[in-house]
């Protein structure tokens, strides 16, 4: 199909202004809108300039504002936005524009680097490896996942400042997921450095959201209300999470349960055999079980009898996975648990997974 | 090639000439050391040498652009661990 891409260029050599442009291209509707910037600068104008590093929607760097929002060019299908026969690109609002789409992002990562991103220790710089466990870990995953996407960073309001944002207002009503800082087991001191070179402590069990880290200052309307509210508007009450076991020996495999369904926003408990599975299940009251069947101390079997044999754990749903599945006394055993919703052999395809959790909590 | 863009300034027209110049003198290094090795290892597939030759291959291969050519040189593996063996599917 041919479409007319309407494209914002600046020259810093010739231009004072942004101008616009318009180039008919002829791309498929399942093309990329990347596509059809590749294909303006490669047969029509190759002064025509715009970022694209990875081009597979993981780098980001060819966010850019389609038809109005900020999207990536990479990933973004044509038939997707286009509207008239036309797709409107221009540069990330709230930047200064180097060159046609290209903008500067030192203030961005100027603003990043005044943060200290890792963690820091109470206790002197040990000379031996300082280890740690998987599930201290896996309570600040999120938080070093963040790839600094700057298509998003209008959720960023930190790393951008204030000006060309399209107001404060927006950005306050979700929290971006950088600032979901959870205080991590073991360490004392979690947070942000900022310029003051303060660390924030954390009381137990509560979560830093929203705000800005210390050091970082509101403008205007905002700034009042802070200092209306001062620190504890920005720490709130832990959430009750929906609480999910997993019961597996295998460390490997748990982690990435743990981190598939903590993504899904649930609580997660582990246990490593069956006899601790059991036990906790009968304490958590759980809303769903991921249940392994060779397990040590006591096999999943065994554990699936006991929680039938007792009417406050006869009906918690639970999800089995084992690569022994198929076995036919297994079969057997698992067809008549009350328990069972699902039996899958390993291995599992996360999605299926998922789909069956979620079902089972929509369900109750 | 042409480059259309004459700017000075993120000029990315004239860094992808560059690159393109920079990845053909690759492409000329990585086929003469294929040409050189004359034996099949790993994703190096050879119809006319379909075997592994670790008597003459099992090295390293160096390879420098020269004016003319490319000049090849070898260093020998060192097996520590994992002895090399052949890849059975």
């Amino acid at each position: 199909m041919r479409i007319t891409l309407r494209v914002s260029r600046f020259d810093p050599a010739k231009d004072t202004a942004a101008r616009w442009e318009e180039f008919d291209v002829d791309v498929a509707p399942t093309d990329r809108v990347l596509d059809a910037l590749n294909e303006a600068k490669w047969r029509r104008d190759g002064s025509l300039t715009y970022r694209r590093s990875c081009a597979h929607g993981i780098c980001g760097s060819d966010a850019l504002r389609i038809n109005g929002r900020n999207r990536l060019a990479c990933k973004v299908l044509v038939k997707d936005v286009v509207a008239d026969g036309r797709i409107t690109v221009e540069p990330l609002k709230g930047f200064r524009v180097i060159k046609d789409l290209v903008v500067d992002m030192e203030p961005f990562l100027a603003k990043f680097k005044s943060l200290k991103p890792f963690l820091i220790n109470d206790e002197p710089v040990s000379t031996e490896e300082r280890r740690q466990s998987p599930a201290a870990r896996a309570r600040y995953d999120d938080t070093t996942k963040c790839i600094l996407v700057r298509r998003l960073h209008h959720r960023l309001p930190f790393l951008l400042g204030r000006r060309g944002l399209p107001g404060p207002r927006r950005h306050r009503q979700r929290a971006p997921v950088c600032f979901r800082r959870p205080r991590p087991r073991g360490g004392r001191a979690f947070g942000f450095d900022g310029r003051a070179g303060r660390r924030l402590e954390m009381p137990d069990g509560f979560q830093l959201r929203r705000g800005l880290p210390p050091g970082h200052r509101h403008h205007g309307r905002h700034r009042r209300r802070q200092a209306r509210a001062a620190l504890p508007e920005k720490i709130m009450e832990p959430t009750k999470k929906t609480i999910a076991i997993v019961v597996e020996d295998d460390e490997a495999i748990s982690d990435f349960f743990v981190q598939t369904l903590e993504a899904e926003g649930f609580e997660v408990h582990v246990a490593r055999n069956g006899l601790e599975g059991l036990k906790m299940i009968q304490t958590d009251q759980p809303a769903a079980v991921l249940l392994d069947l060779a397990l040590p101390e006591m096999d999943g079997l065994t554990v699936l009898r006991k929680l039938g044999d007792a009417p406050e754990t006869s009906t918690i749903p639970v999800v089995v996975v084992s690569a022994y599945a198929d076995a036919d006394d297994t079969r057997t055993v698992l067809d008549h648990s009350r328990n069972v919703r699902k039996v899958f052999t390993k291995p599992v395809r996360t999605e299926d997974l998922l789909k069956q959790v979620r079902a089972i909590v929509a369900g109750r | 090639v042409g480059v259309s863009d004459k700017g000075r300034e993120f000029n990315t027209e004239l860094l992808e000439a560059l690159e393109l110049e920079n990845l053909l003198d690759l492409a000329e290094c990585t086929v003469a050391s294929a040409l050189a090795r004359q034996e099949s290892r790993g994703a190096h597939a050879r119809e006319d040498f379909p075997k592994r030759d670790d008597a003459r291959f099992l090295s390293h291969t160096f390879a420098a652009k020269k004016d003319r050519g490319v000049a090849l040189t070898y260093k020998p593996v060192v097996v520590t661990k994992f002895q090399p063996q052949e890849r059975k599917y």
